[in-house]
């Protein structure tokens, strides 16, 4: 029951429809879902960024004013701060959410684990356990882990990107380019250790730091009919 | 009812609000209240006002003259308000007061039009009368901070531009249809999570184990 009402008010938050209530009512049921499933063995890291996100967006109506039914046909030229603070908040989100990663890092293991050794063990952990217990594993993750040398680097770039990850909220190609490093390390943790983190592979949870008006309006004019005025 | 009577009733009420409403005004004074607002004695022509002492924040300029600075220097377009921030600094110790001085002298040195070589923040007292008549000079002086303009921001200064330029960033106005199109992509990803993670974990418990 809940599962569905999750599932309508996400399709219909998605589509702008009574945005004002169903998209409070779809993250509340999302995290309610969410939970209940990370309550049971083992947490999901992999949720965590997009209940967030979704919560986030919760708050802010003015989401749902354009790009839905009924719509006002000059509402999605409107440009104000109301909508930028919610991208904004987005951003601080998912640039915290790596930045306390990063500090988690330090606090637990010092700053020896840039050495890579930390980092090592989890992956060679990883896949003994998916091989113990008849799991599919990271070739790769297995083929590395004899070679120690191969972790410092890892293990120094991954710190530096999360802990670098607020350099990001400066926008323009810093943020770009942070992306697309972070990007590049989920990547890295879907090759060494067959972990899929959908939401940042597929480059959702970094839409808040682009201009997503622009390829909207190319893919609008891409698939306009030809006799639409 | 005869005619008078209504027309008793029809004044009785505005007889009962002018008596109620004077009562009120008058309310103050008959209880000895402090000022208030809306219901006030009035006290500021009623206080004897002494020797009043002001504070202010005036600027050396290359030639000597000693210039007020402006509200509008001082992070404000309101005189009172630049007032009570003057009192406020002046109350303060003596390495706030600098800082104070400090900030504003940085603000002025951001204008290029101005040519203030210091700021002094001083406090004077004065005799409203004889300020008059013995060309408008103070009692006494006493200066509370100096600083040179354009000498070097202190690293605290830093900080207001920071946090205007993170407001700014904050509250940037961006197109409608960048947020709408984020929704679209944030919550379609999360909805088809929860739909087509459904029908595969409808056991949710089973599925994490």
């Amino acid at each position: 029951m809940l599962l569905g009402v999750c599932g309508l008010t996400g399709v219909c938050a998605t589509l702008g429809i009574r945005y004002s209530w169903t998209a409070p009512v779809f993250a509340t049921t999302l995290l309610w879902v969410t939970s209940y499933r990370n309550s049971w063995g083992m947490i999901f890291h992999t949720e965590n960024l997009f209940v967030v996100h979704a919560l986030v967006l919760a708050c802010a109506p003015q989401a749902g004013r354009c790009l839905t039914f009924g719509a006002a046909p000059d509402a999605r030229d409107a440009v104000g701060s109301d909508y930028g603070w919610p991208l904004r908040v987005l951003s601080i989100v998912t640039v915290a959410t790596y930045f306390i990663a990063g500090i988690a890092k330090l606090q637990h293991a010092g700053l020896a684990w840039v050495m890579g050794h930390e980092i090592r063990t989890h992956i060679a952990y990883d896949a003994l356990r998916k091989i113990e217990l008849g799991s599919s594993h990271s070739p790769l993750g297995v083929a590395l882990v004899p070679h120690e040398w191969v972790f410092a680097p890892l293990a120094m770039l991954t710190l530096a990107f999360e802990l670098g990850a607020p350099l990001a909220l400066l926008g323009g190609r810093l943020a770009v380019v942070w992306c697309f490093v972070c990007w590049l390390f989920h990547v890295n943790v879907l090759l060494l250790m067959l972990i899929v983190f959908p939401y940042p592979l597929i480059g959702f949870a970094y839409a808040s730091f682009f201009a997503l008006e622009t390829p909207w309006a190319l893919l609008e004019r891409r698939f306009a009919r030809p006799n639409r005025v | 009812m005869t005619h008078s009577d209504s027309s008793v009733r029809e004044r009785l009420w505005p007889i009962a609000v002018a008596i109620g409403f004077t009562a009120l005004v008058f309310f103050p004074i008959v209880l000895n209240r402090k000022d208030s607002f809306p219901l006030s004695t009035y006290p500021m022509f009623a206080v004897p006002r002494g020797n009043p002492e002001l504070v202010k924040l005036v600027a050396v300029t290359s030639t000597g003259e000693r210039v007020s600075v402006p509200p509008h220097l001082l992070g404000t377009n309101e005189v009172l308000q630049a007032k009570v921030q003057l009192n406020q600094a002046a109350q303060k110790g003596a390495k706030a007061r600098r800082r104070y001085c400090e900030t504003v002298a940085a603000r002025v040195s951001r204008d290029s039009s101005l040519k203030w070589q210091e700021l002094e923040l001083s406090r004077s007292r004065f005799e409203p009368i004889g300020y008059f008549e013995n060309g408008k000079k103070p009692l006494t002086v006493d200066v509370l901070a100096r600083c040179k303009v354009g000498e070097g921001t202190p690293s605290r200064l830093k900080v207001r531009p920071m946090i205007d330029r993170l407001q700014n960033w904050f509250f940037s106005p961006v197109k409608a249809t960048r947020l709408a199109v984020a929704r679209i992509l944030i919550l379609g990803f999360c909805s088809a999570y929860v739909i087509c993670g459904a029908p595969c974990c409808s056991n949710w418990q089973r599925c994490v184990v």
